[in-house]
């Protein structure tokens, strides 16, 4: 019956021929753009503005015009048919590029619902007209019928694959040009037979700044469909100089016909009474251009009527495309179910993506008003343009010498920083206009953020970007605590486990036991896979070092090019609360503080890190603990609490701290008795009602004044079988002036070393690693 | 999605090019910038014209500027393309 689409098309091996001119782009553009927004939305937006509604197409054409020249700088240097979604994955952080593809979707089949509905309020207007309208549907209704209606005749249409595409585009184009030159050029001689209809015009903006701003945002959807030129990138002749020509061209050309169509609405229209002309048109709502041309343009109402039904006809089929086809790739991509990226055998249609595109376009269409309906469509293409102005500052920061541009914006990053503030303004003043639009396009995306972070990137972790070959487990796997070996080193293995035992014990916790089979980068991960027989008795090793010691294990294999994202990936996927990795004692590049590896465990997990030098004994019998805060003290002691070899009686944990040399006994005192009351609380391995005996358990706390911290404590190494030493991972600022000090102590020490590097508040670590995305390039 | 991905696509100059290009606009910023000043004022005046003279004065200067501006950044692209044909000039065309 069906397949599923998995492997995308390879690039290079089909190509598509270069047969776009400059004219057939700047068409595409202009047919995208006149679409049915401007027949369906002129009457409705006449509402607030009143014959500012010029004024507000004028300004969209501004706030158009600078998000086009991102696109025309991006579309010349990244002319890859994903346009915006693409650069979305680009420039900003990972989950940005699920949400536009997401809210691309939504946008793409909310507008088809506005386009249904233009069309049901077009055809239920004919129908009245010549009697034919069905006596047992009531008048409102009929409309939003007519809706469902054309909606599932253009699924039935999509499901054929049937698309219009090449010269008949044109050709519907340029037919829509004409009726709108028809209806300006009519409406013009009217208004100039008349140049008392010019009063009309004055008062101006009868809804205010507020209502010019509100027309503005409902008729915003007129004036998307420009970023399609870019979507024709692989097909258009001498791309880098026609993309940028062409966006600017057809924006060149739709700007001015709009003004000009709301100039003729406005100023030829006869009411018959006092009432103003837009609340004429305002109450015609989605018929306004249709009823205005009735009146002074040659066969007028019957002209306006076929332009729309076509418009929305053509607009509801390249959105039902559309949106089909975004929630298809994002199938094939394994962001949604793989059901999306089903193709029908017949057809080769993505059916069931069809079949839930089209349900959310009926379902939109017949639940909320028209307007809102609009709104919502506005709100979404509104905050995808917004992500796209923020995408262009951080590619060009990041990768701007690197591309080969055919267009580049001037005054950058200002004009993008200047447009996200009047998108983002724009978006928010909607809340004005239609709170239900709102509550629709954030409850859309608040969901497609729970489907991201518990579905959609837990699967691409484990089936693209770091595979798990192998997973086994225990039948029953209840919420505990984990702590989890990246064994990279089967001699260190005993150790490695061994320790992890002693941290999982207390908490009845289980060992994630983690194998990272490396690819090296140019070869694809699938063929580690082979790999996996060869490292299966390193596997069968750790779990029967695991099982000796009496404790539940899982065993996982993954692959990748570097271990750290196998182990991050782990981290996430399976809530590890514990990592215990080895260190060789020593950094080859100079770059690095630890080493590569747990230095991008540490940067991009937030979890407690153990790094054991390899040749760390456990247990020991002289640990110290310099402790630089009372606060920092708990974890440490916690672990060395752990590690003190219990049958040795002259065992002892040494937590030591450096003051400096002015302090005075009295203060001294209070910091050790601070030190000393933090330790004597329960710990991370501790019951939470435990009392804690600093003698018990075998502390002592002592102190020394010296000017030089680091040299006391390497001094002190000398009498110790093992260090115990806090690693910050803390923001880069404090990193790069102080953090680097454990790790120094760390390298020079006499002794084996512990690091031990505490997780951070969950919203702090999130917005640690959201800021260090802007700073560097992203590694994940 | 990183570098990387850029490269496999095609899309990024050859690698002993890198650093090399000054990323600047080929837009003619003064006109630009008289061009926006066009546009906003143009708006200010259809505002506050009421729908008499100024309103349809403002309409008229913003059609202007609206071309202006299309024309400064069509002119743009055509030396951009000469700055490419000189220092790519197996690239500059498709």
């Amino acid at each position: 019956m069906s397949q599923v689409a998995t492997q995308p098309t390879v690039r290079g091996e089909i190509g598509l021929a270069r047969n776009l001119s400059l004219f057939d782009v700047t068409m595409v553009g202009v047919g995208a753009m006149i679409g049915a927004g401007i027949f369906v939305l002129t009457g409705i937006a006449a509402g607030p503005a009143g014959p500012a509604l010029i004024l507000a197409f004028a300004l969209n054409g501004v706030v158009t015009f600078l998000t086009a020249m991102v696109y025309a700088e991006l579309g010349s240097a990244i002319p890859e048919a994903g346009g915006g979604y693409l650069w979305i994955k680009q420039g900003l952080p990972a989950w940005n590029g699920f949400l536009a593809g997401w809210m691309s979707w939504f946008a793409h089949a909310v507008a088809g619902s506005l386009y249904a509905l233009g069309f049901g309020a077009y055809l239920a207007f004919v129908l009245q007209g010549f009697g034919l309208a069905p006596s047992l549907v009531p008048e409102e209704h009929l409309a939003k019928m007519l809706a469902v209606v054309i909606a599932l005749v253009f699924i039935g249409v999509n499901f054929k694959g049937v698309s219009e595409t090449g010269k008949v585009g044109n050709i519907v184009t340029l037919g829509k040009i004409l009726i709108l030159a028809v209806f300006i050029v009519s409406g013009m001689a009217a208004i100039f037979r008349h140049p008392i209809y010019l009063e009309k015009f004055t008062p101006f903006a009868t809804g205010g700044i507020t209502g010019v701003l509100t027309a503005m945002g409902l008729t915003f959807i007129a004036f998307e469909g420009y970023e399609i030129i870019v979507q024709a990138g692989e097909e258009v002749k001498n791309p880098k100089r026609n993309i940028p020509r062409a966006i600017f061209l057809s924006l060149a050309i739709v700007v001015p016909i709009y003004m000009l169509v709301a100039f003729t609405a406005l100023g030829a229209v006869n009411p018959g009474t006092d009432q103003p002309t837009w609340q004429w048109l305002a109450e015609h709502a989605e018929l306004g251009l249709a009823e205005a041309a009735r009146q002074f343009m040659p066969f007028g109402a019957t002209l306006l009527l076929v332009g729309g039904l076509f418009s929305t006809m053509s607009a509801l089929n390249a959105t039902t495309f559309s949106s089909t086809r975004v929630s298809f790739a994002m199938g094939r991509d394994r962001d949604l179910p793989e059901m999306f990226a089903r193709i029908h055998e017949r057809t080769q249609t993505p059916y069931l993506a069809l079949v839930a595109s089209g349900g959310l376009i009926i379902f939109m269409a017949v639940a909320i008003p028209i307007a809102d309906v609009a709104a919502a469509a506005d709100v979404m293409f509104l905050l995808l343009f917004l992500q796209v102005n923020i995408a262009i500052i951080v590619i060009r920061k990041r990768y701007a010498d690197k591309l080969d541009y055919g267009f580049v914006m001037p005054f950058h990053p200002v004009l993008p920083a200047i447009n996200i503030g009047l998108i983002a303004f724009l978006a928010l003043f909607m809340f004005h206009f239609s709170a239900i639009a709102w509550f629709f396009v954030i409850g859309w995306m608040v969901a497609g953020v729970l489907l991201h972070r518990f579905y959609a990137f837990p699967r691409e972790r484990e089936e693209v970007l770091t595979p798990v070959v192998l997973h086994e487990k225990p039948a029953v796997q209840p919420e505990r605590f984990r702590v989890m070996v990246p064994i990279a080193n089967p001699k260190s293995a005993q150790t490695m486990i061994d320790l992890a035992a002693r941290l999982a014990r207390p908490l009845n916790g289980q060992l994630v036991l983690l194998h990272v089979g490396t690819v090296p980068p140019q070869t694809p991960l699938t063929s580690g896979r082979r790999a996996l027989e060869r490292m299966r008795p390193a596997v069968d090793k750790a779990v029967e070092i695991a099982d000796a010691l009496e404790l539940e294990s899982e065993s996982i294999v993954r692959l990748a090019h570097e271990p750290w994202r196998a182990i991050v990936d782990t981290v996430e996927d399976h809530e590890v609360n514990f990592v215990v990795m080895g260190w060789r004692g020593r950094t080859r590049a100079r770059e690095t503080m630890v080493g590569r590896n747990i230095d991008k465990v540490l940067k991009y997990t937030n979890c407690n890190v153990l790094v054991v030098q390899q040749r760390a004994p456990v247990p020991a019998k002289r640990i110290l603990v310099p402790v630089f805060e009372p606060r920092s003290a708990s974890l440490l002691v916690s672990v060395g609490r752990l590690l003190v070899n219990e049958s040795d009686a002259e065992s002892r944990l040494t937590v030591f701290h450096v003051l400096p040399p002015k302090v005075s006994d009295v203060q001294r005192d209070a910091r050790l008795g601070a030190i000393a009351e933090s330790l004597e609380k329960p710990g991370l391995f501790d019951p939470p009602d435990a009392q804690i005996s600093l003698e018990q358990e075998r502390i002592e706390l002592k102190s020394t004044k010296a000017a030089n911290v680091m040299r006391s404590i390497v001094t002190r190494t000398h009498d110790a079988d093992l260090l115990i030493v806090g690693s910050s991972r803390a923001n880069w600022l404090k990193r790069t002036v102080v953090g680097r000090k454990p790790y120094r102590i760390a390298r020079r020490s006499a002794c084996p070393v512990i690091m031990v590097s505490p997780e951070t508040h969950g919203v702090r670590f999130s917005m640690q690693t959201f800021f260090q995305f802007f700073r560097e390039e992203p590694e994940r | 999605m990183a570098l990387e991905d850029l490269e496999e696509a095609g899309v990024t100059l050859p690698r002993d090019q890198w650093g090399k290009r000054e990323v600047r606009s080929a837009v003619h910023k003064p006109l630009f910038l008289v061009d926006v000043a066009l546009a906003v004022a143009s708006a200010v005046l259809m505002y506050f014209g009421n729908g008499r003279f100024l309103t349809w004065l403002g309409a008229v200067l913003f059609i202007i500027a609206l071309v202006g501006t299309t024309a400064l950044a069509l002119h743009a692209t055509s030396i951009q393309g000469r700055r490419r044909a000189r220092t790519q000039p197996d690239k500059a065309r498709p």
